[in-house]
């Protein structure tokens, strides 16, 4: 996770709000706790949503999977 | 501040203009009357804001504070151009500060609440804790952005901030009538059709200096030279718009002969005429047989004013050196009506000054915006 947490706080130094959403889909992935997958997904669907990113409606859809929106 | 309706101030500015003073010198020069002044006549009219190429493509979004109040000028996915007031409705933090295109949707900086560009709210993220985005006390469809109502008409897009005006085409119908003929679509000439000039005068003294050609052979000798004080005509609707025509207007040529194409279907009334008209409260227009503009005046403060000028053209395919050497003289003409506002100003700070006293031969157009503002003054009340 350390990496990825890097990689994280890089994509927000350089304002890349696109690669935030595979990154933070990318953190979701690697937890089984439920609360905490859906913080990371949200945290991707925003970004999503913000940039009209093709991944926003899959996004939704793991969120209301998890009755989370 | 608030005037009673029977104050004799305001009183003697709707006296007829043989008899009438102008509004008086705190209208100009004392900032809180400028605030009440702004509430009772730029609050409840068709203000002017911007332009519709302020946010030229699908997902622009614009900030711009009017009047202290921050605004979103956006064109949403529909191409629909509107206004909201620029915050987040969870804790009225500023949404964008500056100009860019919404790629999806607008994210609050804050705690990234998400709108549509049609204002709507559609996330929510961790509202009702981490990883959860829905909570039964908030009801998207409650908390959309606040929307200002907007009109366009002649690419400017005019605010109405109180929301109850009439609706535009009503209170405006005079002026869409008369100027029907030129109802085409308008081509802004883009960058280097565009300027502002920074005044150091109230928006009031900038209308007024546009409304009458009385000052054109003083303040304006070269056009004088063939557009005489005698060619021009007073143009003045009560209650709603007024200014000056022209019977000698002259279209600019290039060196090569060139001119701007003219608009498709004018009458010959338009051949050698225009009308330069100030409709109230804050947009100077100009109506010309090739061309067009549109001087939206920001009021930043009692004594000083941005003036945003905006030319247009029949067509989207004009000649470069002719369009340039268009604005360059529009705006030499603009800049040397600075001096003489920025003096009235000046003047309004002379104890003695009782608003002065009208030509009612040639100040009418003038006398007419006064006595629209006087009757928006009488006719609110502070809430």
């Amino acid at each position: 996770m350390t990496s990825l947490n890097d990689r994280l706080l890089n994509a927000y130094a350089r304002g890349a709000h696109a690669e935030l959403v595979s990154l933070y889909s990318e953190a979701a992935e690697c937890t089984k706790d439920i609360d905490e997958r859906c913080f990371f997904f949200t945290q991707a669907y925003v970004f999503a949503l913000e940039q009209g990113h093709p991944d926003k409606e899959k996004l939704y859809q793991k969120l209301a999977q998890y009755d989370r929106i | 501040m608030s005037y009673a309706p029977s104050d004799p101030v305001l009183a003697s500015v709707r006296r007829p203009v043989e008899h009438a003073n102008g509004l008086p010198n705190a209208q100009y020069a004392d900032p809180d009357v400028f605030a009440a002044e702004a509430r009772a006549v730029l609050h409840t009219t068709w203000a002017g804001l911007a332009v519709q190429e302020d946010v030229a493509e699908i997902g622009d979004a614009k900030p711009i504070e009017f009047l202290g109040i921050p605004l979103l000028l956006v064109r949403d996915k529909n191409d629909t151009v509107r206004v909201f007031q620029n915050i987040c409705r969870h804790r009225g933090m500023i949404l964008i500060d500056a100009p860019r295109k919404i790629e999806g949707a607008i994210r609050c900086p804050y705690h990234s609440w998400c709108y549509s560009t049609s204002g709507k709210l559609v996330s929510t993220p961790h509202v009702g804790g981490p990883g959860n985005n829905k909570h039964e006390a908030i009801v998207n469809d409650d908390l959309g952005l606040i929307e200002v109502r907007s009109h366009v008409w002649r690419n400017v897009v005019f605010i109405n901030l109180d929301g109850k005006a009439a609706p535009f085409e009503e209170e405006n119908a005079a002026l869409i009538v008369r100027w029907h003929e030129h109802d085409k679509p308008l081509h802004h000439g883009g960058p280097d059709s565009r300027f502002t000039l920074d005044v150091a005068c109230n928006w009031k003294l900038a209308v007024e200096n546009y409304a009458e050609s009385y000052h054109l052979p003083w303040v304006h000798p070269s056009l004088n030279s063939y557009s005489r004080l005698e060619d021009h005509y007073n143009i003045e609707e009560p209650g709603a718009f007024s200014g000056q025509g022209t019977l000698v207007y002259r279209q600019l040529t290039g060196s090569n002969g060139a001119t701007f194409p003219d608009f498709e279907g004018l009458s010959s009334k338009w051949d050698e005429g225009a009308e330069y008209i100030c409709l109230y409260p804050n947009v100077l227009l100009a109506a010309q047989r090739e061309h067009a503009y549109a001087i939206i005046l920001e009021p930043v403060a009692h004594n000083r004013t941005v003036e945003h000028v905006h030319i247009y053209y029949s067509t989207s395919d004009t000649d470069d050196e002719l369009r340039v050497s268009n604005t360059a003289q529009w705006k030499g003409i603009f800049e040397e009506d600075i001096d003489v506002v920025e003096g009235m100003q000046k003047g309004r700070s002379a104890p003695g000054f009782d608003g002065g006293r009208f030509s009612p031969a040639m100040d009418g157009p003038t006398h007419c915006f006064h006595d629209w503002v006087a009757a928006h003054l009488q006719n609110h009340e502070e809430k």
